[in-house]
């Protein structure tokens, strides 16, 4: 048993390094007493610590450009550009802060420690457990007191020329289908289509800020602007020095009076329809107001006719809800399915509406058909949608577990197809 | 992170049943690919095509069906047992011929003499109607010749790689499959597969999007969540109900208590912690604390 648990006492030490190893094992023990399995025991000890689980959840190695600024543990392999040290006044007093630039084949970011991590100009390195935050928008990595670093070998970054990667701090030119969360210092154009006044409270008062959608030929996308520039519905801008947020996964472009804003007289956009996306380019970034097309190749579980708890909403599992316990139930209808396009699988969610046109049926017809038998109502979803493909069109949110589509139109992809046979059939013959 | 569910690939027999290949992942549990010889790494795919035959090779309590599924270009080898409880309920109920939409995973095997076949463990099988199959067709045709014009120009450099490709406006992803094509494969026979999409082609155009009409009907199986119901378990499930509540105090039952009293009934702990866990799942028991255990 000593055996088993004695690497699990290593990542709880790196997690608790306050806490003793003979206390430690003296927990884990008595978890495993009540037959609790080790990772369960392993996280409830780092709580009852008052630690952090993503302390050592590793995200492996990683290359700089990958890094999206919450990895709590990642590994990298850099080349040091510059280091600077100098003494900060903090409120635990003066302390050195070391800052410079690292680079690996990808691209240039920033470095910080404060536990006295400084690299040599010039020098590879290899560096374990190093956490990647994010600052103004600004991607950058965080040397601290549980990262290893170490000289790399000689030929760990043989292929890297700093000299053709894209210089730190330079503009980064993108139209608005490539931008995504945690980019910063961007220059991007599009048309106003809608802005909004806000006015926010902050710590030091009230702030008025803009928030409206910014589209071109490829993709919208919300912003948020923090100064006060004079921008109308209508006009095409230049924004240049915005940085990338997300919510719910979505890209939302940030800027402030930082930036530079131009109004663009003699371009325009040809944003007339909702532009139309692959899956495999809603993998990285969600998207709001996106058409996608694909084939439906599952109907998942919890399709169908459900029952909502009455109090939260929450679905019904045998008639209990996780909250509120035995529930009456009100019935509803939605579908789960997997949206194909052979490039990614999107997840989407069908609401009421769409599932009840799509079984020709409302909700109550279809519990006065179906109460006796609910897997019937996803017989039909099945033969509704199994093979057949779709354009759906609404926001695409994405978490942990990738995209998931929130369509608010669903219509069945029913082009005409002899005329494209005959073109691919032309395009062979000259392949 | 969790891993995002791998994409259908859209690949014609002629193109799956030639590759030679399989990239298997370092990582425990890394996702496993097929390299078609256009270069198309393959993990989940979505083909169309005749159910020829069926035959179980397992026993009637447990099948092991062995299904071949015909496309324009060639063959698809099927094999469905236990674990794809979808698709063996389809079989089971679908005679040939039948035109069917198949989503599956990669199956390979390797025979002693080295030579390399690639099959398909099929997750869900459903009844298809002609203007389906000619969908799959032309989406097909597209991202193979997609894969033909990227190998293509790749073959015509000097130091084929993907960047170039992409500047000179192939994707991303076809300009991976022709670097990753001609890593493995050098240069490939590009005919057969031309043949193939040309057969397909036609065979849409000869159709004239005619229905088949009536679509069999299946019914939907046991789902998984179902069948395990039928097992032993409602039975168990019903006991460590039982037991939570008769050995619980203010707080709840003790973990350890539970195993002590389900042992007398014979329970294992393997069985018990499974029990809990769909207890959880189902919201009719609690964990207010870890080793504790509350009804709700």
């Amino acid at each position: 048993m000593s055996e088993e648990i004695a690497p699990v006492i290593d990542e709880i030490k790196e997690a608790l390094p306050e806490v003793e190893e003979a206390r430690i094992r003296e927990e884990l023990e008595r978890y495993m007493k009540y037959g609790i399995v080790l990772r369960e025991a392993k996280k409830a000890i780092i709580k009852k610590f008052g630690g952090t689980q993503q302390n050592f959840e590793s995200s492996g190695e990683k290359k700089l450009v990958e890094l999206k600024g919450n990895e709590m543990n990642v590994d990298l392999t850099v080349r040091c550009l510059s280091s600077t040290e100098r003494m900060q006044h903090t409120s635990n007093g003066e302390k050195t802060l070391i800052t410079g630039l690292v680079a690996d084949t990808t691209m240039i970011r920033k470095y910080v420690s404060w536990e006295g991590h400084f690299l040599e100009k010039g020098k590879d390195y290899r560096i374990k457990g190093a956490q990647a935050r994010t600052y103004r928008g600004e991607v950058e990595i965080n040397l601290g007191a549980f990262t290893n670093v170490e000289e790399a070998e000689e030929d760990a970054l043989k292929d890297l020329d700093v000299s053709k990667l894209p210089r730190f701090g330079n503009l980064l030119e993108l139209t608005l289908k490539d931008v995504k969360a945690g980019l910063s210092n961007i220059h991007v154009r599009g048309k106003i289509m809608n802005i909004e006044k806000r006015v926010i409270e902050t710590e030091r008062g009230s702030r008025t800020i803009f928030d409206g959608m910014l589209a071109d030929d490829t993709k919208r996308i919300r912003f948020t602007s923090w100064g006060d520039f004079p921008m109308e519905i209508g006009q095409v801008v230049s924004i240049k020095g915005a940085y990338v947020k997300e919510w719910r996964g979505i890209p939302q472009i940030n800027f402030d009076e930082r930036a530079e804003i131009e109004v663009l007289e003699d371009v325009d956009f040809d944003i007339m329809k909702t532009p139309r996306l692959l899956a495999e380019e809603l993998m990285e970034a969600g998207a709001s107001d996106v058409e996608v097309v694909g084939t439906v190749i599952e109907v998942r579980e919890g399709s169908g006719l459900i029952f909502r708890c009455p109090e939260c909403n929450r679905s019904l599992i045998n008639g209990n809800c996780s909250v509120h316990g035995q529930q009456e139930g009100t019935p509803d209808l939605r579908t789960k399915i997997i949206l194909d396009d052979g490039t990614g699988a999107l997840f989407a969610i069908l609401n009421t509406e769409i599932t009840e046109n799509i079984l020709g049926m409302s909700v109550k017809e279809c519990e006065s058909r179906f109460c006796e038998d609910e897997s019937r109502v996803v017989d039909h979803l099945n033969q509704k949608l199994l093979g057949r493909e779709f354009e759906m069109r609404g926001n695409v949110i994405r978490d942990d577990f990738g995209p998931t589509v929130l369509p608010n139109t669903v219509n069945p992809h029913e082009e005409e197809y002899m005329e494209e046979a005959r073109e691919l059939i032309e395009q062979l013959e000259v392949l | 992170m969790a891993r995002t569910r791998e994409a259908a690939r859209r690949v014609f027999a002629v193109e799956y049943n030639s590759s030679q290949h399989e990239d298997r992942g370092l990582e425990e549990n890394a996702p496993n690919y097929v390299i078609t010889p256009l270069g198309e790494s393959v993990n989940r795919m979505y083909l169309i095509g005749v159910l020829m035959s069926k035959t179980n090779n397992g026993t009637d309590d447990s099948p092991m069906y062995r299904a071949e599924i015909r496309d324009p270009t060639g063959t698809f080898y099927l094999y469905a047992g236990q674990y794809q409880p979808q698709a063996l309920t389809a079989l089971a109920q679908l005679e040939p011929p039948a035109l069917l939409g198949v989503v599956g995973k990669i199956r390979t095997f390797v025979r002693d003499d080295g030579s390399f076949y690639a099959s398909v463990k099929p997750e869900v099988i459903f009844p298809v109607d002609i203007p389906q199959r000619d969908r799959w067709i032309i989406s097909t045709a597209r991202f193979t010749m997609d894969r033909i014009r990227a190998l293509k120009d790749a073959y015509g450099m000097d130091d084929p790689n993907e960047k170039d490709l992409v500047e000179m406006g192939h994707s991303g992803r076809t300009a991976a499959s022709a670097v990753r094509s001609i890593g493995i494969y050098g240069q490939v026979d590009l005919e057969p597969i031309k043949k193939g999409i040309r057969d397909a082609l036609d065979l849409v155009l000869e159709g004239g999007g005619e229905s088949l009409g009536e679509l069999p009907k299946m019914e939907s199986g046991p789902s998984p969540k179902e069948a395990e119901k039928e097992k032993p378990g409602a039975e168990v499930k019903d006991t460590v109900f039982a037991i939570i509540k008769a050995t619980m105090g203010n707080k709840g039952a003790l973990y350890r208590d539970i195993i002590e009293e389900c042992a007398k009934k014979g329970i294992d702990k393997i069985q018990l912690e499974e029990t809990i866990q769909e207890l959880l799942d189902e919201g009719l028991v609690y964990e207010p604390t870890i080793g504790i255990i509350k009804p709700v």
